[in-house]
């Protein structure tokens, strides 16, 4: 499963720009030829470009290790650099991806993140959509095998896989390890069975399906639903597919939370992410209050995020007690 | 006998010529029908399947008969290959297509509209440019198929009458 990361990243950037892009890319050592988009460790991305930011009127800056830098000299960017951006990020088709504008962003082929900002058009004061983009951030999404491994030990007690959420500051790995993290579950591991997971794939990011199937590696056990809202797609897999693990990325809203509970009430073992910078910051949240009142997940693992994704800055258990820190 | 031949041969083609328009008419429209379907298919495509365009095109160019089949698998792939150009450049590069579908100059450039308006703004917007776009292809393969009958006998009489003419002048 090799991907060519640089044509996924150049194929959405306007032609003029796509030269300079690749220049950097392949001094970074981010576009050589056929290179995978795997690490081995978290070291590897140590230099490399996280993310391309685009705003009009500005240079073009890449996101190394946390900072940002401005590259390509004087070239600003044109108001017609962001349209075309924008046709080639959404294929040429720009109505097939009117809630993921209205969401702020979209995931283009290879699973790569793409935020966008501009003017907002406003419906009864609900967002309607977002024209005139200015700003366009390209996050680009890496899976590292095995990121995951360190973990599996405190994810099992007796070889049984406990219901887990990742939870970190936005950008910090939750992603990437929860992809790791399904295959190693989905083709088993030395802590457990391989099991059968269903993953609900809202954004796809986590298996960046292409004409529904996925071009990142989730394991030969794992099905996926591609761009299905959590709550509704986790109440149909559950129904449909019956899964020994459920996985969701980002869960939050009160339906999420619904939809945990019915699936934890069915027995499933529930794997998902959520934004929090710790477990006492996610308990002020009530949605995830019920869920610890309710003991639905048995682990909590808080990721240290930075240039290293998987490296956890602590595991807790369903009572908020450490079980290890990173 | 020479001269027989060559009369025999103009007086040919100038047959041939007159039942070629005829054909090229029934063709015209036959096209323009196909064409009205496939902007049914599209409507369908994208509101109902919610798919993006290179999807939506690669699978009717499976469905559809030629020229339109290879013109949507030649539209769908360059579509792909992100190679920087606009849906409206794309579309036109691949219109060789056409050559010889009787599609005449109008029915392309109504055609090519779908080029340069799909894919913006939102799915309401797409369906309602197809609506309109399939009311003008129906509306002007109605018309042709209403002069259809009279407008084929009449290039085929043509073509015999011209023939004729041919031999009688010639010979």
């Amino acid at each position: 499963m090799k991907k060519h990361l640089m044509d996924e990243i150049l194929h959405v950037l306007p032609v003029s720009l796509r030269e300079m892009i690749r220049a950097e890319l392949e001094q970074r050592g981010q576009g050589s030829g056929e290179i995978s988009r795997y690490g081995k460790c978290c070291g590897q991305r140590r230099g490399q470009i996280q993310e391309i930011r685009l705003r009009t009127g500005r240079p073009i800056h890449v996101l190394v290790d946390g900072r940002e830098e401005a590259i390509g000299g004087n070239r600003l960017l044109t108001t017609g650099d962001m349209q075309e951006t924008m046709e080639f990020v959404s294929r040429f088709s720009m109505y097939a991806y009117e809630d993921e504008i209205r969401q702020g962003f979209l995931t283009v082929k290879g699973g790569h993140r793409v935020g966008i900002a501009g003017k907002a058009v406003l419906n009864n004061g609900t967002l309607k959509t977002i024209r005139n983009i200015s700003f366009i951030h390209i996050r680009i999404a890496c899976e590292y095998r095995d990121c995951a491994k360190e973990l599996l030990p405190y994810l099992y007690e007796n070889g049984v896989l406990q219901s887990t959420l990742i939870f970190s500051a936005p950008g910090k790995g939750k992603t990437t390890i929860m992809r790791d993290l399904i295959r190693l579950i989905s083709d088993g591991n030395r802590c457990g069975e391989p099991l059968s997971v269903a993953v609900i794939d809202e954004r796809g990011e986590l298996a960046a399906c292409d004409q529904g199937v996925p071009q990142n590696d989730l394991g030969a056990r794992t099905d996926v639903m591609d761009g299905c809202p959590k709550s509704a797609g986790m109440r149909l897999m559950l129904r449909s597919m019956a899964p020994a693990v459920l996985a969701a990325d980002e869960i939050g809203g009160e339906e999420d939370v619904e939809a945990v509970f019915e699936a934890a009430g069915c027995g499933c073992v529930m794997l998902a992410t959520a934004h929090g910078e710790s477990l006492e910051r996610l308990m002020k949240k009530e949605a995830f209050q019920k869920l610890k009142q309710a003991a639905v997940f048995q682990r909590y693992v808080q990721l240290d995020g930075g240039s290293c994704p998987g490296k956890c800055k602590a595991v807790y258990d369903a009572e908020g007690r450490r079980l290890c820190s990173g | 006998m020479l001269r027989l031949m060559g009369i025999f041969m103009i007086a040919a083609a100038v047959l041939a010529l007159g039942f070629q328009y005829s054909l090229n008419m029934r063709r015209r429209i036959k096209n323009l029908r196909l064409m009205q379907s496939i902007l049914h298919m599209l409507r369908g495509e994208i509101g109902f399947s919610g798919r993006i365009l290179e999807e939506a095109f690669a699978d009717i160019s499976r469905r559809v008969a030629e020229p339109f089949g290879s013109f949507f698998k030649g539209v769908s792939r360059e579509m792909q290959e992100l190679k920087g150009a606009p849906l409206s450049e794309i579309w036109i590069q691949n219109e060789a297509a056409f050559e010889r579908s009787g599609l005449k100059k109008e029915d392309l450039e109504l055609f090519r509209r779908l080029g340069n308006d799909l894919g913006f703004l939102d799915v309401d917007m797409q369906l309602c440019t197809l609506e309109l776009l399939e009311m003008q292809i129906k509306n002007a393969a109605g018309r042709l198929e209403e002069s259809c009958e009279a407008s084929c006998k009449m290039y085929q009489s043509l073509g015999v009458l011209g023939a004729l003419t041919v031999i009688v002048v010639m010979l």
